[in-house]
């Protein structure tokens, strides 16, 4: 049931669009998408664990409309992509990882964008202003997202750690 | 390349075929790994370099006007370490088949773009670096600041596109 869903879907004429003729554009808002996401992400996570300790950890908050800014776009441009190979992607080990690392990251950003950013002590210049923590949340963070770009390069090259698939 | 161009191409261009054949363009054609981990590493390093420079463009910009834009430059040693990681591993790329990226022109556009971006960058340090200071928390930056700073974002952006539509260009 679910493997026709897949199928009928990498069948269909929009990922069959999608792979002829719109997958060049696609995979560049993709890459575009993540510079913007995991780029500013990692700032905020290097702030947090020390780096550049005279900016005012609440006014990184804003630059969070732009983190979902650029998850949106790869969110709809990894939806495209995944239609070209629906079937495969679903059942792949690499896939799923690299799911579960942005998920994870997302909470954990939001995490951090509410204890950490909002924290309401008094902000003191020359000290991170962070707890041990905090930290750890910005540390995890910085793993997800690496986590996120390493299972998604490889799995344009690799099938391998597929899970459940009976062909 | 076709395999019967391969020796004329040779013989045409030494330098590209010496090139090729350094124990770097051997290791990344011979390797399963080499190639999908250095790509990981490219986007790892974009990311860093995109981040620090997108994060004072953006507050340039006016986003997040409550940062100070002096204590940014601090993050600037991960942008060139970004910038490091990406120019080590672009040359591995370069060397696994130095035909297909010296004749692309989807490739000279993007290492032109990033000397374009390298002195945009020159031009913010050089026209309104020396105002920095003044922008503090709350206090918006100059107009020339606010161009530079937009023009940063585009060619970056541009620089994105380009590298990602090599592999869509044909190499002649």
């Amino acid at each position: 049931m679910l493997d026709n869903l897949l199928k009928a879907l990498q069948d269909s004429t929009f990922a069959n669009w999608v792979q002829q003729s719109a997958y060049p554009v696609v995979i560049t808002f993709h890459s575009i998408g993540l510079a913007t996401l995991v780029g500013l992400l990692m700032v905020i996570d290097l702030r947090v664990l020390g780096f550049a300790r005279s900016l005012p950890l609440p006014a990184l908050r804003k630059l969070m409309k732009v983190v979902w800014i650029g998850f949106w776009v790869n969110a709809i441009s990894g939806s495209m992509l995944f239609c070209i190979d629906a079937k495969k992607d679903f059942y792949s080990g690499l896939f799923r990882t690299k799911l579960s690392a942005i998920a994870l990251g997302l909470i954990l950003g939001t995490l951090i964008k509410n204890r950490v950013l909002a924290n309401p002590e008094p902000y003191a210049p020359g000290t991170s202003g962070t707890s041990s923590g905090a930290k750890v949340l910005a540390t995890l963070s910085l793993l997800c997202w690496i986590g996120a770009i390493v299972s998604g390069r490889l799995l344009a090259y690799f099938t391998f750690g597929d899970v459940g698939i009976d062909e | 390349m076709m395999a019967a161009g391969t020796t004329s191409m040779a013989l045409a261009h030494p330098i590209l075929e010496w090139i090729k054949h350094t124990p770097i363009g051997d290791w990344v054609r011979d390797s399963t790994w080499a190639f999908p981990m250095l790509q990981s590493l490219h986007f790892i390093g974009m990311t860093m370099l995109i981040g620090v420079v997108g994060i004072i463009d953006l507050r340039v910009l006016g986003v997040a006007p409550g940062l100070p834009i002096h204590p940014l430059h601090r993050f600037l040693p991960l942008a060139f370490v970004g910038f490091a990681i990406n120019l080590t591993t672009g040359i591995c790329f370069f060397c696994h088949d130095p035909y297909v990226y010296a004749f692309n022109l989807s490739f000279r556009l993007k290492m032109l773009l990033i000397v374009v971006a390298g002195l945009n960058a020159l031009w913010f340090r050089l026209g309104v670096f020396i105002d920095v200071d003044k922008w503090g928390p709350g206090i918006e930056a100059s107009r020339l600041a606010k161009v530079i700073s937009a023009l940063s974002i585009i060619i970056w952006f541009g620089v994105i596109t380009a590298g990602r539509f090599i592999a869509f260009t044909p190499s002649k």
